[in-house]
């Protein structure tokens, strides 16, 4: 074996990282939540080991069709379909996670698949935040409809896109890496008229 | 346009106008300056200002003015400000006059053909109905010579050829009520939905709610005068957290389960300079209710005579609305000519503004009330009365009146002998009102006929939709309120109003068509495509009986106002011809838009770069700093090739197409579709779905693989590498991702539930950087040190598990090139990383990056397959020469393997995969030409599928298909390009470099 460069220290950088995703107006803030892990969980609720290890794994209850849940931590995991789940949470414990979940889930018919790199977590607010993602989002967002706790995955205009309602002031947009780009030009033409 | 003596005048005051008399308005029209009101239309303005002729009629360039009041203006079509800002065929009626607006006639005898329209006046008799198809249709070839001429006849706006210089774009919007119609009724629904607690949106047409109540204001609500009544009602809506109102926006279309599209003119009403450029133009509602109550109202109809089409003759409501809306008197001697209340309504408005007013109606009489409140307003009245013609050359003069009997059936006819000549300037008419059934129609409902209240009538046949107001025959204003808060409760209640005892509010006289004497033959029924009774009455005697046959046959109804005043007209016409009832001859079929939308507002924002989304790689920037020309690949953008200095295209090409044969280059393979699959069963599925067998690749290895469609077709290929038993990763083709991910989850879920196997997509998980050639080990030696990379230790088709440059890795050591290879994939937040310091670290084996391009030239110098390229659906493993990959003996069948064995799939003779070199060793062909035996023979071989020049080889190459081609090697053949040059071209093998595979160890 050859001598390596190791005098690099390793750089993670997010999709949007060419572009200033500072943006704080009172009618339109964005802020990109950095350094989170995304762990997609596949499995059969109905199969009580499978249940009972991924609960006690994510530290909170198994959401309902279109929800979410938080544990203690703030880590979440969000229903995606009946047999697939997304667990967020910090990046520096994803590969304990995915660890200590194989270990849990050998016998059990399960996938978890890291899929950290797949996305880009925004959280938008603002006076006019609605209004933005109206424009090019098919669901009804406003407050009491998408109520706290619930997510559409759904499509911003032509692009894919899971909406999470964490509280009433935001809305968090999980973009797939590939799109954060056109995702973001769309936005901001959208936000252009209020800022 | 011709300004002809001004009979018009703008009135001092009026306590119903929505113009400011202390603000006025410059604009030109026709190049000459004019000045109106803030408030105007831009019709009414020029009608104040003396205007009368806004244009010439589309085929036979008779003079035309402004007709109606609002969106069913037929005449009156604008072209508006000019380059970028162009809107063609505008309806002056709903312009909005804004300072410095400049506007055009499109129809007003422009170019040679539009000038020498009104000469040809003496042959108009011949130019009837269906005269353009019998005449033109021969010979076929000069039809494109008459269209031009024809289209610059008919004068019609030219279309916008500059860039619009404004934006657009859509808003989607939720509701429990959407109230279509901000009149009484319409203010009324939205109202009660309100106080009910419901999420409300009220949308309409203009720019000021109230419907026609400025128009019609003496009417009263709950004992209130009705404009105090509206307004009371916007402030109250105004004043709700949970009511939105929409001005300016017209509902266009009606789809099922309640989806509405709706215009929103944001800023057509500002003049040019104060458009907000941040903002848009127009705004495409789509809007999504769980209820809809629709209070469209109605537009009034004419009656049809001659000369019915002159300037000065028009709906009463036209002229109302001038008084009341505008404070404009259009004439100062005013006939009003009607069958039902409306008219006395405009007779009162016209004697009151200052007009002497004479009212011909048809009918037998009044209420006592009508008959002091007319006596009161010195209009002199003509019951049983009709107007036969309208006389003038540029505009009304006068007309021709004569006594009608009606009968007590309803049916009536003229008093011969009783013609009188009556001196006017303006025709008010009056012939009844058509509700506005457009949107209720959308969804496939078909309106009936109410003998009556004398219109067709909304269906309402769809759930969750209500109607209230004129809509539904409640003209009064008093009654639409009320029906406004029915209609609520009918949502409520899954009720629908009763239309079919609906009182004849207005006492409407049905008469649509006034008889002519002998050589009065202009009764226009259509007024944009000068249709006329004549027209009609052909269409009927050559047995175009059908009202969508007589549409077709006439053009009744086509164009930008959809006949919305002349279509009923047309409908009793073709009925009294043919002696049925109106409900037996019906209407044609609305469809969606009311009204026209501009393809700006269609498009919204997804134009230019947002148009389809550009998907990036975790290394776009580098690549656009290394000054990479990008392709698109499946939305993708990918680096086409990397160009140093001037370097074209090929240049590029041969010089990144050598050094990775001789030292190392770099691509980014990223877009290549990756799914992760899981479970006890994986291992079969890949058996089932791929042609090749997967049961004894073990972990730490590759294999390719071939997915074949229901026909034994190639579909995707790819390299899958076996994690553990239980794990694989597959890779797809970048263009194929989604749909092999959809193919898989389709079998899976429907025919193989049995199989535990999940898949997930991770392709946006992984970059993956390629080092591919000989020194591409010397290169990820320098950048990992925990994976032993020596070809013993990592073999071909093997994959590793390591650490480069401090970022956990998975490396692949697998070849799209046949030169020693290594994939690095890591989580796609390192990939610029990772490639950034391939690049830094590869400087000294002169490390060159390249696009798909190169990648492209190298696989076809090693025959590589790409599929949609070299194959196109139609191409079996065994056509591929590919037959070495099909395992025939695994015990479950795969995907596609009956079908290998069906007789046309095991043919001689079917099209193969071969190789081609050009005989001069200097052409490269062109991809896609056809190839023939030889030259003069015309049957078709096969084709060229892929052509580049080999730099490695010095010479062109090519893939294609041929018929029996496997078993024609070393024989010559022929390329026909497009250009029709004959090119001969040897058959050889696909592989054309390295054919034993030496080099793939480096």
């Amino acid at each position: 074996m050859a001598n390596t460069n190791s005098n690099t220290t390793p750089v993670y950088e997010s999709p949007l990282a060419h572009i200033d995703t500072n943006v704080s107006h009172a009618a339109w803030k964005v802020h990109e939540a950095k350094d989170m892990g995304y762990v997609v969980v596949r499995g059969n609720l109905d199969n009580a080991p499978f249940a009972t290890a991924i609960h006690k794994l994510c530290g909170s209850g198994l959401p309902e069709r279109m929800q979410f849940t938080h544990a203690d931590d703030g880590r979440m995991l969000v229903w995606v379909s009946p047999d697939e789940f997304l667990h967020i949470l910090p990046l520096e414990k994803k590969d304990q996670f995915i660890k200590d979940a194989t270990e849990a889930l050998d016998d059990i018919f399960s996938a978890i698949v890291d899929n950290s790199g797949a996305y880009v977590k925004l959280a938008v607010s603002g006076k006019h935040h609605i209004d933005v993602l109206h424009k090019s989002a098919y669901y009804n967002l406003k407050a009491d409809k998408f109520k706290i706790g619930s997510v559409y995955s759904t499509h911003l205009a032509k692009a894919p896109a899971i909406l999470l309602r964490e509280d009433e002031q935001s809305i968090s947009l999980l973009v797939r890496f590939s799109f954060a780009d056109y995702i973001w030009r769309l936005l901001s033409a959208g936000a252009k008229e209020y800022i | 346009m011709a300004t002809l003596k001004n009979t018009a005048r703008r009135l001092n005051s009026s306590s119903s106008a929505v113009v400011n008399f202390n603000t006025s308005v410059d604009f030109t029209f026709e190049g000459k300056r004019y000045q109106g009101l803030e408030g105007d239309s831009l019709a009414s303005a020029l009608i104040a200002n003396g205007v009368k002729v806004f244009g010439n009629s589309y085929k036979y360039g008779r003079p035309r003015g402004v007709t109606s009041s609002y969106a069913e203006e037929p005449n009156a079509l604008i072209s508006l400000e000019s380059g970028g800002h162009l809107t063609p065929n505008a309806k002056a009626t709903q312009i909005e006059l804004y300072d410095n607006l400049k506007a055009k006639s499109p129809t007003a005898g422009k170019g040679f053909f539009g000038r020498i329209k009104p000469l040809m006046k003496p042959f108009q008799r011949f130019l009837p109905a269906g005269f353009y198809y019998k005449t033109f249709m021969y010979p076929a070839s000069l039809w494109m010579t008459y269209e031009k001429i024809l289209r610059g006849m008919a004068g019609i706006s030219e279309s916008p050829t500059h860039k619009d210089l404004e934006s657009y774009d859509h808003m989607h919007q939720h509701c429990d009520i959407l109230v279509v119609g901000g009149g009484v009724a319409g203010l009324q629904a939205a109202l009660t939905a309100a106080e009910q607690g419901k999420e409300v949106l009220l949308v309409d047409e203009r720019p000021i709610l109230g419907g026609l109540a400025y128009e019609y204001h003496n009417d009263t609500v709950e004992t209130k005068p009705v404009l105090e009544w509206v307004k009371a009602a916007i402030r109250n809506l105004e004043a709700k957290d949970n009511v939105t109102i929409l001005k300016r926006t017209t509902a266009f279309s009606f789809h099922d389960n309640n989806n509405l599209q709706a215009v929103e003119l944001c800023q057509d009403h500002l003049p040019l300079k104060k458009r907000n450029q941040n903002t848009v133009r127009q705004r495409l509602h789509k809007i999504k209710a769980t209820d809809v109550v629709l209070a469209t109202g109605a537009i009034e109809r004419p009656i049809a005579f001659h000369n019915n089409d002159l300037p000065g003759v028009m709906l009463a409501s036209a002229v109302s609305s001038l008084i009341n809306r505008f404070a404009v008197l259009p004439g100062q001697k005013l006939t009003v000519f009607t069958n039902n209340d409306a008219g006395i309504c405009t007779a009162l408005d016209a004697a009151h503004a200052g007009a002497s007013v004479i009212l011909v109606d048809v009918r037998k009489q009044h209420t006592d009330e009508q008959r002091q409140q007319l006596a009161d307003a010195e209009v002199t009245v003509m019951l049983s009365t009709a107007v036969r013609t309208a006389h003038g050359k540029k505009s009304l003069t006068s007309v021709t009146l004569q006594n009608v009997n009606v009968l007590n059936d309803g049916s009536w006819k003229l008093k011969e002998g009783t013609d009188r000549d009556l001196s006017c300037d303006i025709l008010a008419v009056s012939g009844g009102w058509s509700p506005v059934v457009h949107l209720d129609c959308h969804t496939g409902s078909k309106p009936f006929w109410s003998d009556d209240i004398h219109a067709f009538m909304p269906a309402l046949q769809k759930s969750h939709r209500s109607a209230a107001g004129a809509l539904i025959g409640e003209y009064s204003a008093e009654r639409a309120a009320i029906s406004g808060v029915q209609a609520i409760s009918h949502l409520k209640n899954a009720t629908q109003p009763d239309l079919l005892s609906l009182d004849n509010m207005l006492n409407t006289q049905a008469i649509y068509r006034v008889p002519t004497e002998e050589g009065e033959n202009k009764l226009f029924i259509d007024l944009q495509n000068d249709v006329t009774n004549a027209d009609i009455e052909l269409a009927i005697r050559e047995n175009y009986r059908n009202i969508e046959h007589v549409k077709r046959y006439t053009a009744l109804g086509f164009g930008t106002d959809q006949g919305k005043t002349g279509n009923v007209l047309g409908a009793a016409i073709t009925a009294e011809i043919q002696g049925l009832p109106m409900s037996q001859v019906g209407t044609t079929t609305f469809r969606p838009a009311y009204t026209p939308v501009a393809f700006g507002a269609l498009a919204g924002q997804h134009v230019f770069s947002l148009f389809d989304p550009e998907r990036y790689t975790p290394m776009h920037q580098s690549h656009i700093k290394n000054g990479a020309k990008f392709e698109e690949v499946g939305q993708w953008m990918r680096p086409w090739y990397f160009p140093r200095g001037t370097e074209d295209l090929h240049t590029a090409v041969n010089r990144e197409s050598l050094d990775v044969r001789k030292t190392v280059g770099i691509m980014d393979a990223s877009t290549l579709g990756k799914i992760d699959i899981q479970g006890p069963d994986a291992r079969e599925f890949l058996n089932r779905v791929y042609t090749n067998s997967w049961t004894k690749l073990a972990p730490g290895n590759c294999r390719y693989g071939l997915m074949l469609d229901e026909n034994g077709m190639i579909s995707d290929d790819g390299v899958t590498a076996c994690i553990n038993d239980n794990h694989f990763v597959m890779t797809t083709t970048t263009g194929g991702a989604a749909s092999v991910y959809q193919w898989l989850e389709l079998w899976l879920q429907t025919e193989w539930p049995e199989l535990k196997v999940y898949l997930t997509s991770v392709t946006d998980h992984w970059s993956t950087t390629a080092l591919v050639g000989p020194d591409s080990r010397k290169l990820i030696e320098k950048m990992c040190d925990d994976v032993d990379f020596s070809a013993d230790a990592f073999p071909f088709m093997a994959w590793r598990e390591g650490t480069v440059l401090g970022v956990p890795a998975r490396i692949m050591r697998i070849s799209f090139s046949g030169e020693l290879a290594f994939e690095i994939n890591v989580q796609a937040n390192y990939g610029r990383y990772i490639w950034d310091n391939a690049m830094s670290l590869g400087k000294e084996f002169d490390i060159t990056p390249y696009g798909t391009e190169t990648m492209h030239v190298l696989r076809a110098e090693k025959g590589y397959i790409i599929v949609g390229q070299d194959t196109d659906g139609s191409v079996s493993p065994i056509d591929a020469n590919m037959s070495w990959i099909v395992a025939n003996k695994k015990p479950f069948s795969f995907l596609g393997k009956r079908s290998l064995s069906r007789s046309d799939t095991t043919k001689e003779g079917r099209k193969q995969l071969v190789g081609l070199f050009t005989q001069d060793a200097t052409t490269i062909l062109p991809e896609g030409c056809q190839l023939i035996n030889a030259e003069g023979e015309t049957a078709m071989l096969g084709h060229v599928t892929s052509s580049y020049y080999s730099p490695i080889m010095g010479r062109p190459i090519a893939m294609a298909v041929v018929k029996g081609g496997l078993n024609r090697m070393g024989e010559s053949i022929v390329a026909c390009t497009r250009e029709g040059k004959n090119i001969p071209v040897e058959i050889t093998s696909s592989v054309f470099y390295d054919p034993k595979g030496e080099r793939k160890d480096g």
